[in-house]
Protein backbone atom coordinates (compact mmCIF):
# COMPACT_ATOMS: atom_id res chain seq x y z
CA UNK A 1 0.00 0.00 0.00
CA UNK A 2 2.87 2.10 0.76
CA UNK A 3 4.63 1.49 -2.45
CA UNK A 4 1.41 1.88 -4.09
CA UNK A 5 1.36 5.46 -2.18
CA UNK A 6 4.68 6.60 -3.15
CA UNK A 7 3.82 6.08 -7.20
CA UNK A 8 1.14 8.07 -7.50
CA UNK A 9 1.53 11.28 -9.42
CA UNK A 10 1.78 14.55 -8.09
CA UNK A 11 -1.75 15.84 -8.98
CA UNK A 12 -3.38 12.89 -7.49
CA UNK A 13 -4.90 15.39 -4.78
CA UNK A 14 -7.11 16.81 -7.91
CA UNK A 15 -8.79 14.33 -10.34
CA UNK A 16 -7.99 15.11 -14.41
CA UNK A 17 -11.11 16.71 -15.03
CA UNK A 18 -10.97 18.66 -12.25
CA UNK A 19 -7.30 20.21 -12.86
CA UNK A 20 -8.68 20.77 -17.09
CA UNK A 21 -11.62 22.49 -15.08
CA UNK A 22 -9.32 24.87 -12.91
CA UNK A 23 -6.92 25.43 -16.17
CA UNK A 24 -9.99 26.27 -18.43
CA UNK A 25 -11.82 28.49 -16.19
CA UNK A 26 -8.33 30.60 -15.21
CA UNK A 27 -6.91 30.56 -18.49
CA UNK A 28 -10.40 31.71 -20.50
CA UNK A 29 -10.71 34.37 -17.76
CA UNK A 30 -7.60 35.83 -18.28
CA UNK A 31 -7.03 35.71 -22.20
CA UNK A 32 -8.86 38.57 -22.93
CA UNK A 33 -5.82 40.46 -20.79
CA UNK A 34 -3.11 37.98 -22.20
CA UNK A 35 -3.96 38.63 -25.57
CA UNK A 36 -4.32 42.20 -25.47
CA UNK A 37 -0.88 42.39 -23.82
CA UNK A 38 0.28 40.06 -26.29
CA UNK A 39 -0.68 42.23 -29.29
CA UNK A 40 0.58 45.54 -27.81
CA UNK A 41 4.18 43.52 -27.26
CA UNK A 42 3.79 41.79 -30.73
CA UNK A 43 2.18 44.67 -32.77
CA UNK A 44 0.96 41.61 -34.76
CA UNK A 45 -2.65 40.56 -33.87
CA UNK A 46 -2.14 37.23 -35.49
CA UNK A 47 1.58 36.90 -33.89
CA UNK A 48 -0.04 37.69 -30.63
CA UNK A 49 -2.72 34.69 -31.16
CA UNK A 50 0.11 32.31 -31.81
CA UNK A 51 1.88 33.58 -29.01
CA UNK A 52 -0.91 33.38 -26.30
CA UNK A 53 -1.80 29.71 -27.65
CA UNK A 54 2.24 29.27 -27.23
CA UNK A 55 1.86 30.37 -23.58
CA UNK A 56 -1.17 28.23 -22.82
CA UNK A 57 0.12 25.25 -23.97
CA UNK A 58 3.42 25.86 -21.81
CA UNK A 59 1.37 26.48 -18.77
CA UNK A 60 -0.91 23.45 -19.13
CA UNK A 61 2.41 21.63 -19.19
CA UNK A 62 3.47 23.46 -16.06
CA UNK A 63 0.27 22.99 -14.52
CA UNK A 64 1.87 21.39 -11.51
CA UNK A 65 4.09 23.92 -10.84
CA UNK A 66 1.24 26.68 -10.03
CA UNK A 67 0.89 25.92 -6.48
CA UNK A 68 -1.35 28.63 -5.22
CA UNK A 69 -4.00 29.18 -7.83
CA UNK A 70 -4.25 32.94 -6.36
CA UNK A 71 -1.14 33.84 -8.38
CA UNK A 72 -2.38 32.34 -11.89
CA UNK A 73 -2.33 35.97 -12.98
CA UNK A 74 1.12 36.77 -12.35
CA UNK A 75 2.46 33.38 -13.28
CA UNK A 76 0.20 33.60 -16.61
CA UNK A 77 1.74 36.88 -17.43
CA UNK A 78 4.56 36.11 -16.86
CA UNK A 79 5.03 33.06 -19.71
CA UNK A 80 2.38 35.38 -21.80
CA UNK A 81 5.99 37.78 -21.91
CA UNK A 82 8.44 34.81 -22.57
CA UNK A 83 6.71 33.39 -25.37
CA UNK A 84 6.37 37.14 -26.69
CA UNK A 85 9.91 37.84 -26.22
CA UNK A 86 10.60 34.60 -27.94
CA UNK A 87 8.95 35.47 -30.89
CA UNK A 88 9.92 38.68 -31.03
CA UNK A 89 13.58 37.99 -30.46
CA UNK A 90 12.99 35.82 -33.68
CA UNK A 91 11.85 38.46 -35.67
CA UNK A 92 14.81 40.61 -35.02
CA UNK A 93 17.00 41.93 -36.05
CA UNK A 94 15.74 44.03 -39.11
CA UNK A 95 12.01 42.72 -38.83
CA UNK A 96 10.98 46.22 -37.41
CA UNK A 97 10.06 48.77 -39.81
CA UNK A 98 10.16 52.41 -38.96
CA UNK A 99 8.47 53.17 -41.93
CA UNK A 100 5.76 50.82 -40.86
CA UNK A 101 4.46 53.06 -38.10
CA UNK A 102 1.19 54.33 -38.44
CA UNK A 103 1.18 58.12 -39.05
CA UNK A 104 -0.31 60.67 -36.79
CA UNK A 105 -4.05 60.71 -37.02
CA UNK A 106 -4.86 63.85 -39.81
CA UNK A 107 -7.06 65.74 -37.05
CA UNK A 108 -4.02 65.95 -34.49
CA UNK A 109 -2.16 69.88 -34.17
CA UNK A 110 1.23 70.45 -35.97
CA UNK A 111 3.40 70.17 -32.68
CA UNK A 112 1.57 67.40 -31.03
CA UNK A 113 1.43 65.08 -34.44
CA UNK A 114 4.49 65.05 -34.37
CA UNK A 115 5.91 64.85 -31.04
CA UNK A 116 3.40 61.53 -31.23
CA UNK A 117 4.83 60.03 -35.02
CA UNK A 118 8.56 60.31 -33.17
CA UNK A 119 6.93 58.53 -29.66
CA UNK A 120 5.58 55.89 -32.61
CA UNK A 121 8.76 55.71 -34.01
CA UNK A 122 10.70 55.37 -30.89
CA UNK A 123 8.34 52.76 -29.29
CA UNK A 124 8.66 50.54 -32.66
CA UNK A 125 12.15 51.00 -32.32
CA UNK A 126 12.84 49.51 -28.60
CA UNK A 127 14.21 45.78 -28.96
CA UNK A 128 11.49 43.56 -26.76
CA UNK A 129 13.26 43.42 -23.55
CA UNK A 130 12.83 47.54 -23.65
CA UNK A 131 9.44 47.20 -24.97
CA UNK A 132 7.99 44.40 -22.43
CA UNK A 133 8.74 47.01 -19.34
CA UNK A 134 7.47 50.02 -20.79
CA UNK A 135 4.24 48.19 -22.04
CA UNK A 136 3.96 46.50 -18.62
CA UNK A 137 4.69 49.65 -16.56
CA UNK A 138 2.14 52.13 -19.02
CA UNK A 139 -0.41 49.74 -20.36
CA UNK A 140 -0.71 47.54 -17.39
CA UNK A 141 -0.25 49.96 -15.30
CA UNK A 142 2.39 47.18 -12.73
CA UNK A 143 4.40 48.67 -10.24
CA UNK A 144 8.42 47.73 -10.77
CA UNK A 145 8.51 44.57 -8.11
CA UNK A 146 5.24 43.51 -10.20
CA UNK A 147 7.44 44.03 -13.95
CA UNK A 148 10.17 42.26 -11.87
CA UNK A 149 7.80 39.10 -11.58
CA UNK A 150 6.58 38.92 -14.64
CA UNK A 151 9.40 39.37 -16.47
CA UNK A 152 11.55 36.88 -14.43
CA UNK A 153 14.31 40.07 -13.73
CA UNK A 154 15.25 41.02 -11.02
CA UNK A 155 14.30 44.42 -9.88
CA UNK A 156 17.18 46.43 -10.76
CA UNK A 157 17.45 45.32 -14.34
CA UNK A 158 13.79 46.43 -14.65
CA UNK A 159 14.45 49.87 -13.36
CA UNK A 160 17.25 50.08 -15.21
CA UNK A 161 15.71 49.08 -18.84
CA UNK A 162 12.94 51.36 -17.98
CA UNK A 163 15.54 53.97 -17.52
CA UNK A 164 17.13 53.44 -20.87
CA UNK A 165 13.54 52.70 -22.50
CA UNK A 166 12.34 55.94 -21.06
CA UNK A 167 15.72 58.29 -21.99
CA UNK A 168 15.03 57.03 -25.99
CA UNK A 169 11.91 57.76 -25.76
CA UNK A 170 11.85 61.35 -24.29
CA UNK A 171 15.00 61.97 -26.67
CA UNK A 172 12.50 61.05 -29.70
CA UNK A 173 9.46 63.59 -28.07
CA UNK A 174 11.96 66.02 -28.04
CA UNK A 175 13.40 65.86 -31.35
CA UNK A 176 10.09 65.84 -32.52
CA UNK A 177 8.94 68.65 -30.72
CA UNK A 178 12.26 70.74 -31.98
CA UNK A 179 11.24 70.02 -35.98
CA UNK A 180 7.43 70.16 -35.26
CA UNK A 181 7.71 73.83 -33.74
CA UNK A 182 10.67 74.81 -36.73
CA UNK A 183 7.91 73.93 -39.26
CA UNK A 184 5.59 75.89 -38.03
CA UNK B 1 11.23 68.23 -19.39
CA UNK B 2 9.19 70.26 -17.03
CA UNK B 3 6.70 67.68 -14.76
CA UNK B 4 3.48 68.78 -17.03
CA UNK B 5 5.60 67.54 -20.54
CA UNK B 6 6.69 64.64 -18.92
CA UNK B 7 3.24 63.72 -17.99
CA UNK B 8 1.91 64.74 -21.07
CA UNK B 9 4.50 62.33 -22.51
CA UNK B 10 3.60 58.95 -20.65
CA UNK B 11 0.01 59.59 -21.51
CA UNK B 12 0.85 59.93 -24.67
CA UNK B 13 2.94 56.31 -24.59
CA UNK B 14 -0.30 54.90 -23.07
CA UNK B 15 -2.28 55.91 -26.18
CA UNK B 16 0.37 54.85 -28.91
CA UNK B 17 0.39 51.52 -26.74
CA UNK B 18 -3.23 51.29 -26.52
CA UNK B 19 -3.79 51.56 -30.30
CA UNK B 20 -2.43 48.18 -31.06
CA UNK B 21 -4.61 46.77 -28.39
CA UNK B 22 -7.40 44.51 -30.14
CA UNK B 23 -11.08 45.39 -29.53
CA UNK B 24 -11.68 41.57 -28.69
CA UNK B 25 -10.04 37.96 -28.55
CA UNK B 26 -10.82 35.91 -32.01
CA UNK B 27 -13.60 33.01 -31.21
CA UNK B 28 -10.32 31.19 -32.96
CA UNK B 29 -8.34 31.43 -30.01
CA UNK B 30 -11.04 30.81 -27.41
CA UNK B 31 -11.11 27.55 -29.52
CA UNK B 32 -7.72 26.89 -29.23
CA UNK B 33 -7.40 27.50 -26.08
CA UNK B 34 -10.22 25.22 -25.26
CA UNK B 35 -8.15 22.49 -27.23
CA UNK B 36 -5.10 22.72 -25.03
CA UNK B 37 -5.57 19.95 -22.31
CA UNK B 38 -6.78 17.52 -25.10
CA UNK B 39 -3.74 18.60 -27.69
CA UNK B 40 -1.05 18.75 -25.22
CA UNK B 41 -2.09 15.38 -23.98
CA UNK B 42 -2.20 14.01 -27.29
CA UNK B 43 1.53 15.70 -27.99
CA UNK B 44 4.24 13.14 -28.14
CA UNK B 45 6.45 13.78 -24.90
CA UNK B 46 10.02 15.41 -25.24
CA UNK B 47 13.05 13.41 -24.77
CA UNK B 48 13.29 15.14 -21.16
CA UNK B 49 10.06 13.69 -19.99
CA UNK B 50 10.40 10.09 -21.54
CA UNK B 51 13.25 9.46 -19.19
CA UNK B 52 12.92 8.01 -16.39
CA UNK B 53 13.24 9.72 -13.03
CA UNK B 54 17.20 8.11 -12.30
CA UNK B 55 17.67 8.95 -15.76
CA UNK B 56 16.71 13.07 -15.58
CA UNK B 57 18.53 13.19 -12.61
CA UNK B 58 21.57 11.79 -14.67
CA UNK B 59 20.82 13.68 -17.76
CA UNK B 60 20.70 17.10 -14.99
CA UNK B 61 24.04 15.94 -13.45
CA UNK B 62 26.25 15.68 -16.83
CA UNK B 63 24.54 18.92 -17.72
CA UNK B 64 25.35 20.82 -14.68
CA UNK B 65 28.97 19.27 -14.44
CA UNK B 66 29.43 20.58 -18.67
CA UNK B 67 28.38 24.27 -17.42
CA UNK B 68 30.91 24.56 -14.29
CA UNK B 69 33.24 23.23 -16.99
CA UNK B 70 32.59 25.49 -19.59
CA UNK B 71 32.50 28.55 -16.78
CA UNK B 72 35.62 27.12 -15.43
CA UNK B 73 36.98 27.52 -18.94
CA UNK B 74 36.22 30.77 -19.60
CA UNK B 75 36.27 32.39 -16.50
CA UNK B 76 39.79 30.51 -14.76
CA UNK B 77 41.80 32.40 -17.83
CA UNK B 78 40.37 35.92 -17.22
CA UNK B 79 40.83 35.35 -13.60
CA UNK B 80 44.71 34.31 -13.08
CA UNK B 81 45.42 37.11 -15.61
CA UNK B 82 47.80 39.78 -13.80
CA UNK B 83 45.52 42.54 -14.08
CA UNK B 84 42.89 40.91 -12.22
CA UNK B 85 41.23 39.44 -16.07
CA UNK B 86 39.81 42.95 -16.24
CA UNK B 87 39.33 43.93 -20.24
CA UNK B 88 38.20 46.89 -20.52
CA UNK B 89 34.40 48.09 -20.52
CA UNK B 90 33.36 44.19 -19.94
CA UNK B 91 31.46 42.89 -17.13
CA UNK B 92 33.19 40.21 -14.81
CA UNK B 93 34.56 39.10 -11.87
CA UNK B 94 37.03 42.12 -10.55
CA UNK B 95 39.26 41.03 -7.60
CA UNK B 96 40.23 43.42 -4.41
CA UNK B 97 43.11 45.00 -4.74
CA UNK B 98 46.26 42.77 -4.89
CA UNK B 99 48.77 42.20 -2.16
CA UNK B 100 51.30 44.88 -1.63
CA UNK B 101 49.81 46.96 -4.51
CA UNK B 102 50.11 50.84 -3.55
CA UNK B 103 46.65 51.79 -3.02
CA UNK B 104 47.57 55.32 -2.75
CA UNK B 105 49.13 55.52 -6.00
CA UNK B 106 46.97 58.66 -8.27
CA UNK B 107 47.86 58.03 -11.78
CA UNK B 108 46.39 54.58 -12.01
CA UNK B 109 42.71 54.65 -11.80
CA UNK B 110 39.32 52.86 -12.79
CA UNK B 111 36.78 54.65 -14.61
CA UNK B 112 33.17 53.38 -13.66
CA UNK B 113 30.24 55.14 -15.16
CA UNK B 114 26.98 54.68 -14.52
CA UNK B 115 23.32 56.27 -13.60
CA UNK B 116 21.18 56.38 -10.57
CA UNK B 117 17.13 55.83 -10.68
CA UNK B 118 14.84 55.52 -8.16
CA UNK B 119 11.83 53.30 -7.83
CA UNK B 120 10.28 54.38 -10.89
CA UNK B 121 12.99 54.02 -13.55
CA UNK B 122 13.66 57.87 -13.08
CA UNK B 123 16.77 59.24 -13.01
CA UNK B 124 18.14 60.98 -9.32
CA UNK B 125 20.41 64.26 -9.21
CA UNK B 126 22.49 65.30 -6.83
CA UNK B 127 23.50 62.17 -5.00
CA UNK B 128 26.86 61.82 -3.43
CA UNK B 129 28.56 58.93 -4.25
CA UNK B 130 31.72 57.86 -2.33
CA UNK B 131 33.77 55.76 -3.21
CA UNK B 132 36.02 54.40 -0.01
CA UNK B 133 38.89 52.29 0.64
CA UNK B 134 38.44 49.47 3.70
CA UNK B 135 41.98 49.31 4.77
CA UNK B 136 41.20 46.00 6.05
CA UNK B 137 38.53 43.32 4.82
CA UNK B 138 35.45 43.91 6.75
CA UNK B 139 33.47 41.10 8.61
CA UNK B 140 29.79 41.00 8.69
CA UNK B 141 29.91 41.82 12.63
CA UNK B 142 33.21 44.18 12.65
CA UNK B 143 31.39 47.26 11.42
CA UNK B 144 28.71 46.70 13.46
CA UNK B 145 30.67 46.92 17.04
CA UNK B 146 32.88 49.55 15.66
CA UNK B 147 32.90 51.84 12.71
CA UNK B 148 35.07 50.33 9.53
CA UNK B 149 38.14 52.17 8.91
CA UNK B 150 37.29 54.29 5.67
CA UNK B 151 39.70 56.23 3.65
CA UNK B 152 37.74 58.04 1.06
CA UNK B 153 39.02 58.11 -2.52
CA UNK B 154 36.60 60.02 -4.34
CA UNK B 155 33.33 61.41 -4.51
CA UNK B 156 30.83 62.51 -7.11
CA UNK B 157 27.14 63.74 -7.76
CA UNK B 158 24.61 62.39 -10.21
CA UNK B 159 24.19 64.91 -12.60
CA UNK B 160 20.48 66.12 -13.85
CA UNK B 161 19.74 62.86 -16.16
CA UNK B 162 21.14 61.01 -13.36
CA UNK B 163 24.34 59.77 -14.65
CA UNK B 164 27.95 60.36 -13.17
CA UNK B 165 31.65 58.95 -13.64
CA UNK B 166 33.74 58.26 -10.79
CA UNK B 167 37.57 57.12 -10.42
CA UNK B 168 37.75 53.87 -8.57
CA UNK B 169 41.48 52.48 -8.04
CA UNK B 170 43.23 49.71 -9.51
CA UNK B 171 41.89 46.61 -9.36
CA UNK B 172 39.55 47.73 -6.80
CA UNK B 173 36.29 45.49 -6.19
CA UNK B 174 33.20 46.92 -6.40
CA UNK B 175 32.14 43.95 -4.98
CA UNK B 176 34.50 41.46 -2.81
CA UNK B 177 34.56 38.55 -5.42
CA UNK B 178 37.95 37.93 -4.70
CA UNK B 179 38.95 38.65 -0.99
CA UNK B 180 42.67 37.12 -0.77
CA UNK B 181 44.36 40.02 0.77
CA UNK B 182 44.01 42.89 2.90
CA UNK B 183 43.10 45.56 1.03
CA UNK B 184 38.82 45.82 -0.15
CA UNK B 185 37.17 48.59 -1.74
CA UNK B 186 33.40 49.25 -2.38
CA UNK B 187 31.34 51.82 -4.44
CA UNK B 188 29.21 53.13 -1.50
CA UNK B 189 26.78 56.01 -1.16
CA UNK B 190 26.72 58.78 1.31
CA UNK B 191 25.14 58.91 3.79
CA UNK B 192 27.29 55.49 4.75
CA UNK B 193 25.41 52.56 3.93
CA UNK B 194 24.87 49.35 5.96
CA UNK B 195 22.76 47.20 3.51
CA UNK B 196 22.96 46.64 -0.48
CA UNK B 197 22.83 44.33 -3.07
CA UNK B 198 25.50 43.73 -5.57
CA UNK B 199 24.19 41.81 -8.39
CA UNK B 200 27.29 41.23 -10.57
CA UNK B 201 25.17 40.74 -14.13
CA UNK B 202 24.78 44.15 -14.89
CA UNK B 203 26.94 45.57 -12.21
CA UNK B 204 23.46 47.31 -10.39
CA UNK B 205 23.67 48.10 -7.45
CA UNK B 206 20.44 48.28 -5.17
CA UNK B 207 20.20 50.28 -1.71
CA UNK B 208 17.15 49.29 -0.12
CA UNK B 209 15.96 50.60 3.16
CA UNK B 210 16.15 54.20 4.86
CA UNK B 211 19.85 54.97 4.16
CA UNK B 212 18.83 57.82 2.04
CA UNK B 213 16.76 60.10 4.64
CA UNK B 214 16.77 62.49 2.63
CA UNK B 215 15.50 61.01 -0.72
CA UNK B 216 11.68 60.24 -1.55
CA UNK B 217 12.45 56.25 -1.71
CA UNK B 218 15.02 53.74 -2.10
CA UNK B 219 17.49 54.71 -5.52
CA UNK B 220 19.30 52.01 -7.69
CA UNK B 221 22.95 52.79 -8.76
CA UNK B 222 23.52 51.33 -11.80
CA UNK B 223 27.31 50.94 -13.15
CA UNK B 224 27.00 50.49 -16.83
CA UNK B 225 30.77 50.67 -17.47
CA UNK B 226 33.98 50.09 -15.90
CA UNK B 227 37.20 50.74 -17.58
CA UNK B 228 40.51 51.08 -16.67
CA UNK B 229 41.76 54.52 -17.07
CA UNK B 230 44.51 54.63 -18.04
CA UNK B 231 45.61 51.25 -18.48
CA UNK B 232 47.30 49.59 -15.51
CA UNK B 233 50.45 47.45 -15.15
CA UNK B 234 49.44 45.08 -12.17
CA UNK B 235 52.51 43.58 -10.42
CA UNK B 236 52.00 39.80 -9.89
CA UNK B 237 50.88 38.37 -6.82
CA UNK B 238 54.79 37.18 -4.97
CA UNK B 239 54.01 33.96 -4.99
CA UNK B 240 57.21 32.78 -1.93
CA UNK B 241 59.63 30.04 -2.66
CA UNK B 242 59.21 26.92 -0.89
CA UNK B 243 62.74 28.46 0.96
CA UNK B 244 61.72 31.65 1.49
CA UNK B 245 57.98 30.00 3.55
CA UNK B 246 59.90 27.74 5.38
CA UNK B 247 61.82 30.64 7.27
CA UNK B 248 58.51 32.65 7.57
CA UNK B 249 58.97 33.95 11.51
CA UNK B 250 56.31 31.91 13.92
Amino acid sequence: MGELAGRRPRYSAQSETEREAAFQRLTQARLERAYRLASILLRDQSEAEDAVHDAAVRAWQRWDDLRDQAAFDAWFDRIVVSCCRDRARRHLPGSIDLLDVDPAAPDEPGRLAAERDGLRRALAALDPDHRAVVVLRYVEDLSVPAIATRTGQREGTVKSRLHYALRQLRAAWDAAERTGGSER
Amino acid sequence: MSSDRYELMERQIREILLEDSPASVPERLRRLISDVPDSAMQGTPGLFQSLTRLRRAGVLLVAVVAMVALVALVAMPLLLHPAGGMPAGAPGVYPSILPGYPTDDPTSQLVATGHVVDSEGQPVAGVVLYVDLFLSPPQSTQCLAAPCQLVTLDAVVSATDGSFSVHLKPNAAILAAAKANGGFADLTCGPRISGFQFTMGDFSLQVEGDHFTALPGPITIVIDTLHPHPPVTVPPYPVPSPAEASVRPT
